[in-house]
C-alpha cells in the first residue's frame, strides 16, 4: 500500500480540518488542506492529489457541485463527508462520480481504513501486477496465522484458540480494515463445531482479544465499532 | 364509490318526487278542497240537469240515448246501479247533489225523475283513453331516464374531481409533498382546491423547515463530536493504560450523544412519513438472538431470550431491530436484573414480548408512554429525549401491527408486538 499517497482535504470547520491533517499524517500520508469551496476546483486540478477528501456542506460552493465540476478532469478519488445520512441522494451522487461517504461522526479509524482501502483499491486498478498474498497464510507484523495448520503465533509464541475462535479471528483478518458485522461473523461460524458454553460472538472476540493481549478496555488490535461490528487493524500487530 | 353515490342520489332524487306528488294530491284532497274533483262534478252535473230538463220533452228511449251519447263523448262507460250497492257516504252526498266525482274508480250520479242512480267510470277501450295512458307510462318513463342521465353526467363530473382531490391527499399523507390538485375552474369543487392547496404549501414549508431544523441540530453536534473522537484518538497514542480506560469512557459518551441525535433524526423522519420500509425474510430465532447478544453488552441486566418455534417473517429488519433495541434499552432503564424476550406464533398472530422486572407502568400513563418527548421521570436522570418508544411505535406501525404495553408477571412492564402472521 502506498502510505505516502497526497490527500487534499476540503473541510471549511479549521479545527476539524487541522485535527483530521494532525491524524492522516500520523498514518503517513501527505495532507493539504484548504478551508473553503471556492478555490478548490483550481486547487484539486492543480495538486492531483491520490484523493480528495470533501466535506459536503461547504459554504458558497457545496462539495457535490465541486465533485461534478473536476470529475471530467482528476482521475482520484473523491471521499466525502456528510453530517447526516439522509441530507442528500447517495445514489445521485455516487452517479456524479463521488467514490464514497462518511458519514460524521465516524471513528477515526474507520475514516482511515476507508480511505486505505480506497487507496489501494485504485491503485490496483492501475497496477494488477501487486503480489496477492497467500490465501493460507496470514502476517501483520507480530501476528502469524496459517489457515492450513489452524495455528496462530504472536511473537512467535503459539497462541491456543478454539476452533471456532480462530475461524472467526481468520474471518477478521482475511477482511482487514473492514467492519465486520455480528451477522457476517455468526455465519462464518455455520460449519464449525460449537465448543464453548457461550455461542455469543462477543465473548469469543473479548476471548480472542484477551489470548492476543489487546487491551480489553481499549481494543486497538481488533476493536468495536458501536453498532456495527468489529475490525481487524493490520498495523497495530 | 362513484356507483353508490350515484345510485343513492338517483333514487333520492325519484323519492323525492314521488312523495311531492303524493303530497301535492294530499293537498288538493285533503286540507282545502278536492278542487279538481269539485271542477269535474260540476262540468258534468251541467250535462244532467240538462237531461233532467230534457226528460219532459223527449221519450226515455231518446233520454237513454242521449245519456249513452253522453258516455260516448266523455270516452266513459255509464251502468245503472242499485241504490245499495253505492257507498253510503257518497249516497249521502248524492242527496243534496247531482254528480259525486273522486279519485276512487267509479263515480256516481242520479238523473231523471225517477231519481235512477249510475255509475260512470273510464272507458278503457277506447283509442284515445289507451293513447293517454300509453302517453302517461311515455312521460313517467322519460322522466326516470332523463333523472339518470342528469345524475350520472353530474356524478362523472363530481367523481372526476374529488378523484384528483383524492389521489392529491393520498400522495400528500403518504409523503409526497409537492402533490398539488388542479385549480382550473373546471376542476374545482368549492373552495376545496384552493383550500388543500394552501394546506399543502404550508404543510410543505412546515416539514421542510423541520427537516432543516433537525439536520442542522445533526450537522451541529456531529461536527464536534467527531472532532471529540479525533482528539481522543490523537490523545490515545500517548496515552498509557489507566487513562485508556477513561478515553474509552469518553468515547461511550460520544456514543451515547450520538445515540440520541440518530434518534431524533429517525423520529423526526419518521413523523415526516419519509421512511420507507424494505420488507424481507427473517428467521426469527436468529434474528432475536444477534439482536440480544449486541445488546446484552450495552445492558447490566440479563436478557433472557425464548423462542417456542422458529418461523419466518417479513419485515425490514432494521426497523425491527431498532424497535427491539429501544424496548430493550428502555427495560434496562426501568427495570432491575433481568429483561426476558420472548416471541410466539400463533395462528394468526405473532408475537413478541419484551419484559422486565421494574416497577412496571401505572394504568393512566400507558397511553402516555407512546407520545414523543414524554419521560416517565424527568427528575431520575435518565437521559434521552422520550422518543424511544414513539418510534418503536411508528416503526410497528409501519409493519402494519400493534404494540400494546401491560404489566409483566416479573413484576415491571410487558410490551407486546404484534404482527399478522400473513404479512
Amino acid at each position: 500500500m502506498d502510505f505516502s499517497s497526497k490527500i487534499l482535504l476540503i473541510e471549511d470547520d479549521e479545527k476539524l480540518s487541522h485535527l483530521l491533517t494532525d491524524y492522516l499524517s500520523g498514518y503517513g500520508f501527505e495532507v493539504t488542506s484548504l478551508n473553503s469551496g471556492e478555490l478548490a476546483v483550481e486547487a484539486i486540478l492543480s495538486h492531483k492529489p491520490d484523493m480528495v477528501i470533501l466535506d459536503l456542506m461547504l459554504p458558497k460552493v457545496d462539495g457535490l457541485t465541486i465533485g461534478r465540476q473536476v470529475r471530467n478532469q482528476f482521475n482520484g478519488i473523491i471521499l466525502m463527508l456528510t453530517a447526516s445520512g439522509d441530507d442528500m441522494d447517495h445514489v445521485a451522487a455516487l452517479e456524479m462520480g463521488i467514490d464514497d461517504f462518511v458519514q460524521k461522526p465516524v471513528l477515526p479509524r474507520v475514516l482511515l481504513a476507508k480511505i486505505k482501502s480506497l487507496l489501494s483499491r485504485s491503485a490496483s486498478l492501475h497496477q494488477r501486477t501487486q503480489a496477492k498474498s497467500s490465501d493460507k497464510e496470514r502476517i501483520f507484523g507480530a501476528l502469524w496465522l496459517s489457515n492450513v495448520l489452524k495455528r496462530c503465533k504472536l511473537n512467535n509464541q503459539l497462541v491456543s484458540l478454539t476452533p471456532s475462535e480462530f475461524a472467526l479471528l481468520w474471518h477478521l483478518v482475511e477482511h482487514p480494515e473492514q467492519v465486520i458485522s455480528r451477522e457476517a461473523l455468526l455465519k462464518s461460524l455455520r460449519n464449525i463445531d460449537y465448543d464453548g458454553l457461550d455461542r455469543s460472538i462477543d465473548n469469543k472476540v473479548s476471548q480472542i482479544r484477551k489470548k492476543l493481549n489487546d487491551s480489553s478496555a481499549r481494543p486497538r488490535g481488533l476493536i468495536t465499532v458501536r453498532g456495527k461490528g468489529y475490525m481487524f487493524v493490520p498495523e497495530f500487530w | 364509490m362513484m356507483t353508490r353515490l350515484f345510485v343513492s342520489l338517483y333514487f333520492g332524487l325519484l323519492l323525492t318526487m314521488y312523495l311531492f306528488f303524493i303530497m301535492l294530491h294530499v293537498l288538493n284532497t285533503n286540507l282545502v278542497v278536492d278542487v279538481y274533483n269539485i271542477i269535474d262534478a260540476d262540468n258534468f252535473s251541467a250535462e244532467i240537469t240538462l237531461l233532467n230538463e230534457l226528460e219532459r220533452h223527449v221519450s226515455e228511449d231518446e233520454s237513454k240515448r242521449l245519456l249513452q251519447l253522453i258516455a260516448e263523448r266523455n270516452k266513459i262507460i255509464i251502468e245503472p246501479v242499485e241504490k245499495s250497492a253505492i257507498p253510503l257516504s257518497i249516497l249521502e252526498t248524492l242527496i243534496d247533489h247531482d254528480v259525486w266525482v273522486d279519485d276512487e274508480y267509479y263515480d256516481y250520479f242520479k238523473v231523471f225523475s225517477s231519481k235512477q242512480y249510475y255509475r260512470m267510470f273510464d272507458d278503457e277501450s277506447n283509442n284515445l283513453v289507451k293513447l293517454t295512458e300509453e302517453l302517461d307510462d311515455y312521460i313517467v318513463l322519460s322522466l326516470i331516464i332523463m333523472l339518470a342521465f342528469c345524475c350520472f353526467i353530474w356524478f362523472f363530473n363530481l367523481h372526476r374531481k374529488l378523484r384528483l382531490i383524492e389521489t392529491t391527499v393520498v400522495n400528500i399523507s403518504e409523503g409526497d409533498l409537492t402533490a398539488r390538485v388542479p385549480a382550473k375552474k373546471s376542476l374545482r369543487v368549492g373552495r376545496l382546491n384552493s383550500s388543500l392547496n394552501t394546506m399543502a404549501d404550508k404543510l410543505e414549508h412546515l416539514l421542510d423547515s423541520h427537516k432543516k431544523l433537525t439536520l442542522s441540530i445533526a450537522h451541529e453536534i456531529r461536527s464536534p463530536l467527531f472532532k471529540m473522537q479525533l482528539h481522543l484518538e490523537l490523545l490515545d497514542k500517548r496515552a498509557d493504560k489507566p487513562s485508556q480506560e477513561h478515553i474509552q469512557g469518553l468515547e461511550d459518551e460520544i456514543y451515547a450523544i450520538e445515540e440520541m441525535v440518530e434518534e431524533l433524526l429517525k423520529f423526526a423522519q419518521m413523523e415526516r412519513a419519509e421512511l420507507k420500509p424494505v420488507f424481507k425474510s427473517i428467521v426469527i430465532d436468529e434474528f432475536l438472538e444477534l439482536n440480544c447478544e449486541k445488546l446484552q453488552k450495552e445492558c447490566k441486566s440479563r436478557i433472557h431470550l425464548q423462542v417456542d418455534s422458529s418461523f419466518d417473517l417479513l419485515v425490514d429488519k432494521y426497523l425491527l431491530s431498532r424497535a427491539i433495541k429501544n424496548l430493550i434499552i428502555n427495560a434496562e432503564k426501568y427495570g432491575n436484573t433481568n429483561i426476558y424476550v420472548i416471541a410466539r406464533k400463533t395462528d394468526k398472530k405473532i408475537q413478541i414480548c419484551i419484559e422486565d422486572d421494574g416497577v412496571g407502568i401505572a394504568e393512566e400513563n400507558t397511553e402516555l408512554i407512546f407520545q414523543p418527548y414524554y419521560r416517565q421521570d424527568i427528575h431520575s436522570g435518565k437521559a434521552g429525549f422520550g422518543l424511544g418508544l414513539s418510534i418503536v411505535k411508528e416503526i410497528v406501525n409501519l409493519h402494519n401491527g400493534n404494540i400494546s404495553v401491560s404489566n409483566s408477571h416479573y413484576g415491571g412492564a410487558k410490551f407486546t408486538l404484534e404482527f399478522s402472521a400473513e404479512s
